[in-house]
């Protein structure tokens, strides 16, 4: 099979699966309408090491919230962290909408913030893909 | 000729890196066999004594030959224990064959003269950590084992002995495919030490740099690979 049909078959799956999670967060949500990013600065954007966050967030934080299935008291921190990663996580790279899938998946009550960041990262996620697949 | 310690958390492994190793010349093997999980004593032994039971007279006959011949140690803790730190040293072996599910010391890993061997199953430098076989499949790129010495971080040990692409295409999920890539660490390790055995033989080095670290795949992706892995035809 030709490496551009392997890749198309690739991202209609992803479409797939990032529209059905979409559809879950969103009646999660309740009809709760998307805000936008609060992070805006007048400030030059400082550089974040996205690496580093996505460590702290998998190694440090994810182990604790799967044990206990909540967000629990460091939730102001993961929060922080993921609000770092809301811009990489539209990207190519796919594993920082990871950490989002995985945050998801072990929070059985996720907090609204969290939803709605993750809403955000998964609508523009579906739309480069939508995108991506027309082309 | 190389020492050699396979440092295992079962009874199962140890001897099936035995068979495969064992009498391989050149190399003088010993085993280790470590109570990884911590469990309570007796649910260790009772688990070694149920490997051998399920596996019938040759697992019971190779096991009691090993003690006999002094080749197999067991251990009540786990493989981080200084009693394992200081039987492993007393041996004065050249290298360590990774069977457990533990990250080592610098202790154990210096009481090995040229360290301890690692199967990966994800292609290093460009895959390290969690999930590699699947965050391979998932951005489209190849798949295999990497046998390399590790050090005290997560797969960035600078020594590569052996790189083997395998293809996992064919299998019908994740798991058995993911348990092929798993399968085949005794092969891989038998060939990592035919090549040590070479004289003057330089080994591959790998900078902590390259690659990226992979962290455990979420179900949703999972799936995507599941259905990657048998696409329509």
């Amino acid at each position: 099979m030709a490496h551009s049909n392997i890749i198309y078959i690739r991202d209609k799956l992803l479409l797939a699966a990032l529209e059905t999670r979409l559809a879950e967060v969103e009646r999660d949500l309740g009809g709760l309408e998307c805000k936008e990013a609060t992070s805006v600065s007048i400030y030059p954007a400082k550089s974040v090491d996205y690496e580093e966050v996505l460590r702290l967030l998998m190694v440090r934080y994810f182990p604790n919230v799967k044990r206990a299935g909540i967000l629990g008291s460091v939730s102001t921190d993961i929060l922080a962290l993921l609000r770092e990663l809301e811009q990489p996580a539209t990207g190519s790279d796919l594993r920082f909408l990871d950490a989002f899938n995985n945050y998801f998946e072990v929070a059985r009550t996720a907090e609204q913030e969290f939803l709605e960041i993750y809403r955000r990262v998964l609508r523009a996620k579906v739309d480069h893909l939508k995108l991506g697949i027309r082309c | 000729m190389l020492k050699v310690i396979a440092l295992c958390d079962g009874l199962g492994r140890a001897l099936k890196y035995w068979r495969r190793i064992g009498s391989t010349p050149g190399i003088e093997m010993h085993l280790v066999v470590a109570n990884s999980t911590d469990r309570a004593l007796g649910r260790t032994f009772a688990s070694h004594a149920k490997y051998i039971v399920t596996h019938g007279l040759s697992a019971a006959l190779l096991s009691g030959s090993l003690i006999v011949r002094r080749r197999v140690r067991f251990f009540a803790s786990n493989m981080n224990g200084q009693r394992i730190t200081r039987h492993i040293a007393s041996l004065r072996a050249d290298v360590g064959l990774h069977g457990a599910g533990c990250i080592y010391k610098e202790a154990i890993i210096g009481a090995l003269r040229l360290g301890i061997l690692n199967a990966h199953i994800g292609l290093l430098p460009q895959y390290r950590g969690r999930s590699v076989m699947e965050w391979s499949l998932l951005e489209l790129q190849r798949t295999g084992v990497t046998v390399f010495f590790i050090d005290t971080g997560i797969d960035t040990g600078a020594r590569v002995v052996v790189r083997r692409e395998i293809d996992v295409s064919g299998f019908p999920c994740v798991a058995a495919a993911k348990t092929f890539l798993f399968d085949c660490d005794a092969v891989l390790y038998e060939d990592a030490l035919r090549i040590l055995l070479e004289p003057g033989k330089a080994l591959e080095i790998q900078r902590a740099d390259e690659g990226r670290r992979y962290f455990v795949m979420s179900q949703l992706f999972v799936g995507v690979v599941e259905r990657l892995l048998r696409p329509p035809s």
